[in-house]
């Protein structure tokens, strides 16, 4: 009877320790967010009131947040993309300008831009996969060709839509839970079915088949070319939400916003415990990530921290996570990073 | 006698008539001046096109008014500045994309005999500006120190000398944004001591969503925060939209901001935002012209440096003419 106990107890806390083993990125990111935040809130109280929290941090998270998660498909793949940021503003000006011009309602107008958003994904897949560019060349020709559409398109002038059309504020900010920013519901609702698709369905297997090893995985009989641009085209769809929010954020669509928002991106898929190298990743993991760095910046604005100084900070804040993220796994025996 | 008073009269009125178009001299034919501008299409420049036209109109000369398709194409402005010395014209005016790269074209200018005068931005002429310079004769510009001081006068006035401000800016290192900040600060140090100053922030890039975010978490921070002043449009959208996000009563807090477009306009009108200061781009192309016009005609030195004028608007005056046709949307 005792002896049954035991060794129920030791198996139990092999789980535990293997539980912890295979999750300790996530788990030492959340700490950091955990630290981070109570650090914040023992400098000025008011930091961790609802308002500051709901309105100013997990509001600040939804754009970065959304662009995040897209971008951890790819990343997971091998792959990179650095065209989120400038193709949120051409989508944001495409849907700004085609809802004014057919009257779309707020319902269109979200499918709307999250289709245009998967199509320019598409074009990323395509060029990297038809026409074999490295991605970081690709996607970085795409990141300035959206940046001048937007700007061509938008004809240099912010397109103000969103008061013509009805619910179209509410997207970030109604409230559909009380006092809850419809934005953040859709954040975490576009991670939840982000962490499914990754983890339960034949496209998250291929993703983190293609980035463990690319050549193993097509000479086992996928088509590794078509799943590719899937991803590509998936993560676009989360940039055309990332669009639809920030527009109903901003109450317009600015055509010169977003340039530098795919490396605030990028920071918060590593941060989150995402390998750069590919074949490793969570999207809880980035989401967390994404948090680590809007409680930061809000809580430096807060304390009114110097702006340089805060840059200085929010660097330092990366490096050493990712920092501690190698070191971790090197001592983990994992030479990938 | 009344035949000849009428005939003194037919005299006079003959001599009136030759008197006005006797002298077709040089003086008055009608004068070419070549604006070079920095953009064509937006329509801050077609401001500075109409003011430029209407000045023309009024002292016989004729604009030829020109400007690359985007603020980066330095080389296309170059190449329009050069074309313009090819054409000889009577004056030229110039707004100043590169900076540093356009002084030998102006200094090619000055050998071919046409006088420069610039406008909105000056290169960076080696030396003094004025006749003795082989750059350019001086620039008319927003002087956006100036501009910054009348809104922190106007924000203490709003808040009747007293309470917390915050600047949110919208460059650390363009000189116009630097200047639009530094003016409003300093003035509300030297005049307004009863305002208190929180620390500068800024969206760099004019970003409308970090204004957003900025201007949240300082309405969090500070509870008792009075106002707000915005350098630039971005800005102003950020704070009216971060207002709106934290459901404040219109006038809670009181928002001034900076230039026009239409989202900022509309926010005026519903009192969502407080005000704002707009340039004046018509002054710009109307001071430019007859600075050029009065140089060539009567060889009057214009000054080196001419303020163009700004403007404070607010819900009542936004409809004013002088304030209206120096709005865009």
């Amino acid at each position: 009877m005792s002896e049954d106990l035991t060794t129920t107890q030791s198996e139990g806390g092999n789980k535990v320790s293997a539980f912890v083993r295979r999750e300790i990125g996530r788990v030492a990111a959340l700490a950091s967010l955990v630290i981070i935040f109570t650090f914040f809130t023992i400098m000025r109280p008011v930091f961790a009131s609802w308002a500051n929290v709901s309105g100013g941090i997990l509001m600040s998270t939804t754009v970065i947040g959304l662009l995040a998660i897209g971008v951890t498909f790819v990343i997971i793949t091998g792959g990179i993309d650095l065209s989120v940021g400038t193709s949120m503003a051409l989508v944001a000006v495409i849907t700004g300008k085609t809802v004014m011009a057919y009257d779309l309602n707020v319902w269109t107008g979200i499918l709307f831009g999250m289709l245009v958003g998967g199509l320019l994904g598409a074009i990323n897949g395509l060029l990297i996969t038809v026409l074999k560019l490295p991605a970081f060349i690709a996607t970085l020709a795409t990141m300035k060709g959206a940046q001048g559409l937007a700007l061509i398109i938008s004809d240099m002038k912010p397109i103000l839509f969103a008061t013509d059309v009805e619910g179209w504020d509410q997207i970030a900010r109604g409230n559909i839970i009380p006092n809850f920013p419809n934005a953040v519901l859709i954040l975490f609702v576009a991670a939840i079915i982000g962490s499914l698709i990754l983890n339960k369905t034949v496209l998250g297997r291929y993703n983190f088949a293609i980035g463990s090893n690319l050549e193993a995985t097509k000479l086992s009989g996928v088509k590794v070319n078509r799943w590719l641009v899937a991803i590509y085209a998936l993560c676009g769809v989360y940039v055309g939400l990332a669009a639809v929010v920030i527009t109903s954020r901003l109450g317009s669509a600015q055509p010169d916003l977003g340039l530098g928002y795919e490396l605030e991106a990028i920071a918060a898929v590593i941060i989150g415990g995402t390998s750069l190298f590919g074949g490793k990743g969570t999207i809880g993991g980035t989401v967390i990530g994404a948090l680590i760095m809007s409680v930061l910046i809000n809580g430096l604005r807060i304390l009114e921290l110097q702006q340089e100084w805060q840059y200085v900070v929010v660097g330092a804040v990366i490096l050493f996570a990712v920092f501690a993220d190698n070191l971790r796994r090197r001592r983990a025996g994992d030479t990938t990073v | 006698m009344k035949k000849g008073l009428m005939a003194v009269a037919a005299v006079a009125a003959l001599a009136l008539v030759t008197g006005t178009a006797a002298p077709v001299t040089a003086a008055d034919k009608t004068l070419k001046i070549y604006l070079i501008s920095k953009g064509e299409t937006h329509q801050f420049w077609q401001a500075v096109k109409l003011g430029a036209e209407t000045q023309a109109k009024k002292m016989n000369a004729e604009i030829v008014f020109q400007g690359p398709a985007a603020e980066t194409m330095i080389d296309k402005q170059l190449e329009m500045l050069d074309a313009a010395i090819a054409v000889k014209p009577d004056a030229i005016g110039y707004a100043a994309l590169g900076t540093t790269q356009s002084v030998p074209n102006l200094k090619a200018a000055n050998d071919a005999g046409i006088p420069v005068y610039m406008f909105d931005t000056a290169a960076s002429c080696p030396g003094k500006l004025g006749v003795a310079s082989d750059c350019a004769l001086g620039v008319a510009y927003t002087n956006s120190t100036a501009a910054g001081a009348l809104a922190a006068d106007k924000m203490s006035a709003l808040l009747k000398g007293k309470g917390k401000v915050l600047v949110v800016g919208h460059s650390q290192t363009n000189q116009t944004g630097i200047d639009r900040a530094n003016g409003f600060i300093n003035q509300i140090k030297k005049k307004h001591k009863g305002i208190k100053l929180l620390k500068t922030q800024y969206a760099e890039g004019g970003d409308a969503l970090k204004a957003q975010e900025i201007i949240s978490a300082a309405l969090v921070a500070n509870k008792d925060l009075k106002g707000i002043y915005g350098t630039n449009e971005g800005v102003s959208i950020g704070a009216g939209q971060a207002f709106k996000a934290a459901k404040l009563k219109n006038g809670a807090v009181k928002l001034i901001g900076f230039d026009s477009g239409k989202q900022q306009i509309a926010n005026i009108k519903s009192g969502l935002q407080t005000g704002a200061i707009t340039q004046s781009p018509m002054g710009i192309g109307a001071k430019t012209v007859e600075a050029l016009v009065n140089y060539v005609r009567n060889k009057t030195v214009p000054k080196p440096l001419i303020d163009t004028g700004f403007y404070y608007y607010d819900a009542k005056n936004i409809s004013d003419p002088t304030v209206a046709g120096n709005l865009y949307e």
